[in-house]
């Protein structure tokens, strides 16, 4: 065990320690606001307590995390109220044995896998959003290091996008995002087949 | 043996470090090297947008192959002003400045010296021109892919890149970019069988040549923590100056072995030969033609570059396997193209044997025998240049189709005297008739090849052009001696009047070789010199 390894595994339990507090405080805060402020303990404990002390150093780092807390809560709620919405306002429900059935990127997941038609089409969308992964992968580093680099990095970055967004029109015009009509449906019918 | 080999100076390790450490920092500056392939690549991005509006409601009522011959002719033109701006570089840099000094760019990843300024020009001439001669082909069709200008001149950008790089990943980059390209543009024709099968074998065949490539790479960089040009011969020549480099022959050996028979597969040599007489026959006939000339152009100047700059210490591992590359494909090229009946791919192995006789000059392994493959290479280009000019522009007179077999060629003498004259010039040249500029090309090679000591490639080399006079000679005498009343006339197209001139500027420049060839001579000093020694 090396001297990194160990300072990791402090910062990890501090950040524990941290939420924590957070939560523990966020409890605090509310009892305080209901039952009032010295409601759970003396005036001398109080003061014990909200000392002016030394901060620490990791207690700024972690201070920032705050808002990702509130954040979370927020986003909690709004899901939960969505999904409550959903099943409240749905018109009708759906009993359908294609839609409960297993999907693998429309590949039947349980069957003899050779000779089987397969359409190219998925493999092309799997190609045209590979792409953007990259895209991702390269904007990543550019955006930590862009406020150290000179505005030479900044503009080839810059033509990199041009260049991909020339891309993205050439394949969004030239229909490739397009699903195409088939006349004979190769996976859907054999699917029916095999379901039945 | 290995006291005949150019002693090259050990780099100190002050030139590798100012080298690198002066361009650390990626510079604006090094962009203005790069000026023709930015306007070439903003011209292809304009051509993209052109194409992609084309399904747009207002622009519907224009016919696709309206706005294929639209961008066609911008890319043209594009590619003729980077063409200019080239050859006023070279004839500023021959006769009034030096400009063309070598500098290494992009933190040591691309090169930019008189060799690379040449070829790039050769590369762009060469890929106008074929872009030009197929505009008839687009027009005859009745397929239209409407982005076959912008593949081609994509082709084009990633060859310039192979021939200006310095790095190993440069390369693999390069060859990558330009041979995928390449497989969209040999299913032009798909409805055609044989031009599925040239497609679905170069794919297949391409996709595992460089993965040899990419091999060969990975151990060199094991091997030396590095895929730099320069860092790997400084390194080589530490090893060689302190008797090092026979404990590590074993790994060497294969990591040579695995970038030189992927390089190989690109030029159609001997080894991995055997897809190029049916990819030839089944692509479109402008690819076969950008297959013959910009690619192996590309390809072997890289080629010659690494192994004669790169791994020159090394020359004891890769004589052999060059020698015997060059040795068979002189043979089989010779050999395989007298039975063939189809015009293509008669040409195919017409141009493995001009590979091979290429060879003969690496595998001497000197800077004279550099300069000879470099003036033959200049030659090669001219002949097929002039060769496949015609072969794009004949057209059948009744079925207005291009030709097929060699017995096609018949009774076109009569009514386009002027052209095959000089069809007879390139051909007598391609086999080696004395005053003409094949002849020079293999006199230099066979010259540095018998002094070097390298008898049995001489002797072969001899032998096959002995040979391959015969199957040339055949088709001049299928041209002006085998009159078939029944057969449909040859038409040589005369609308397009600047390739006319170029055609008939080939056949000048073969016939007057012997007036010009100090300037050549010069020319390929100054460029064998950059190849070998770039730094110095």
């Amino acid at each position: 065990m090396n001297s990194f390894f160990l300072y990791q595994i402090n910062q990890i339990s501090l950040f524990f320690t941290y939420i924590h507090n957070f939560f523990a405080n966020l409890l605090k805060h509310f009892v305080t606001q209901i039952f009032g402020s010295r409601f759970h303990e003396s005036k001398m404990v109080y003061e014990w307590k909200n000392r002016i002390s030394s901060p620490s150093p990791t207690d700024n780092f972690y201070h920032e995390y705050d808002k990702i807390w509130v954040l979370l809560i927020i986003a909690l709620v709004i899901c939960f109220l969505l999904f409550l919405i959903a099943y409240f306002f749905s018109f009708s429900t759906i009993k359908d044995s294609e839609k409960l059935s297993e999907y693998e990127c429309g590949f039947e997941p349980f069957d003899n896998a050779t000779r089987h038609p397969f359409d190219v089409h998925f493999y092309i969308v799997g190609i045209l959003f590979l792409i953007f992964d990259v895209e991702i992968a390269l904007l990543f580093p550019w955006v930590l290091s862009l406020y150290n680099v000179n505005w030479f990095s900044f503009y080839v970055m810059i033509i990199f996008l041009g260049v991909l967004t020339i891309g993205f029109l050439y394949e969004w015009h030239r229909g490739a995002l397009v699903w195409p009509h088939q006349q004979y449906s190769t996976i859907f019918t054999d699917y029916k087949e095999t379901s039945n | 043996m290995l006291l005949l080999l150019i002693t090259k100076p050990i780099h100190h390790i002050s030139t590798f470090w100012y080298a690198l450490e002066s361009h650390q920092y990626i510079n604006f500056l090094d962009l203005f090297f790069l000026l023709p392939e930015v306007y070439l690549v903003i011209l292809i991005s304009l051509g993209i947008i052109i194409i992609s509006m084309s399904n747009f409601k207002p622009l519907v009522f224009f016919e696709k192959k309206i706005i294929t011959i639209f961008v066609t002719n911008l890319i043209i033109l594009s590619l003729f002003i980077v063409s200019c701006m080239y050859g006023l570089l070279i004839i500023l840099n021959l006769k009034f400045l030096k400009i063309a000094q070598t500098y290494i760019l992009f933190n040591g990843y691309a090169i930019n010296d008189f060799y690379t300024l040449f070829w790039k020009f050769i590369v762009i001439f060469t890929a106008m021109i074929i872009l030009k001669a197929s505009k008839l082909y687009i027009s005859n069709h009745s397929r239209h892919l409407m982005e076959y200008p912008i593949f081609i001149s994509l082709t084009t950008f990633f060859l310039l890149i192979l021939i200006m790089s310095y790095n190993f990943i440069t390369i693999f980059v390069a060859i990558v970019g330009f041979s995928l390209n390449i497989y969209v543009l040999l299913l032009y024709d798909s409805i055609n069988q044989s031009s599925r099968e040239a497609g679905i074998k170069y794919y297949f065949l391409s996709s595992f040549s460089t993965g040899l490539l990419i091999g060969g790479i990975l151990i060199i960089f094991f091997f030396f923590q590095s895929t730099n040009f320069l860092y790997i011969t400084w390194k080589l020549n530490y090893l060689q100056h302190f008797n090092l480099l026979k404990n590590y022959e074993n790994i060497l050996t294969i990591a040579l072995y695995f970038l030189i028979l992927g390089f190989l597969f690109k030029l159609a040599a001997f080894p991995c030969h055997l897809w190029a007489a049916d990819t030839y026959e089944g692509s479109p006939h402008p690819i076969t033609v950008f297959f013959v000339l910009p690619i192996k152009i590309a390809v072997l100047t890289i080629f010659l570059r690494i192994l004669m700059y790169v791994f020159i210490d090394l020359y004891f591992i890769w004589n052999y396997i060059i020698w015997l590359s060059s040795f068979y494909s002189m043979l089989w090229g010779g050999v395989a193209a007298l039975t063939e009946k189809k015009i293509k791919r008669f040409m195919a192995y017409s141009s493995i044997n001009q590979m091979g006789f290429l060879l003969i000059g690496l595998a001497c392994g000197t800077f004279e025998g550099i300069r000879a493959t470099l003036i033959f290479l200049m030659i090669y280009t001219i002949m097929n240049l002039g060769f496949f000019i015609f072969f794009l522009l004949t057209r059948d007179n009744k079925n207005n189709k291009s030709m097929i077999y060699i017995t096609d060629f018949n009774y076109a003498a009569q009514h386009n005297w002027t052209y095959t004259i000089i069809l007879v010039i390139i051909l007598f040249s391609m086999a080696g008739i004395p005053p003409l500029g094949g002849f020079f090309g293999k006199y230099f090679l066979f010259f540095h090849a018998f002094s070097r000591g390298y008898y049995s490639l001489v002797i072969m080399g001899i032998i096959t052009s002995l040979i391959s006079t015969f199957y040339y000679l055949r088709i001049v005498k299928i041209m002006w001696f085998e009159v078939q009343p029944k057969s449909n006339l040859l038409i040589f197209k005369t609308e397009f009047d600047d390739i006319k001139s170029i055609y008939i500027f080939t056949g000048l420049l073969l016939i007057f070789f012997l007036l010009i060839n100090t300037q050549f001579f010069n020319i390929c000093d100054v460029m064998t010199k950059n190849c070998l020694y770039p730094l110095t």
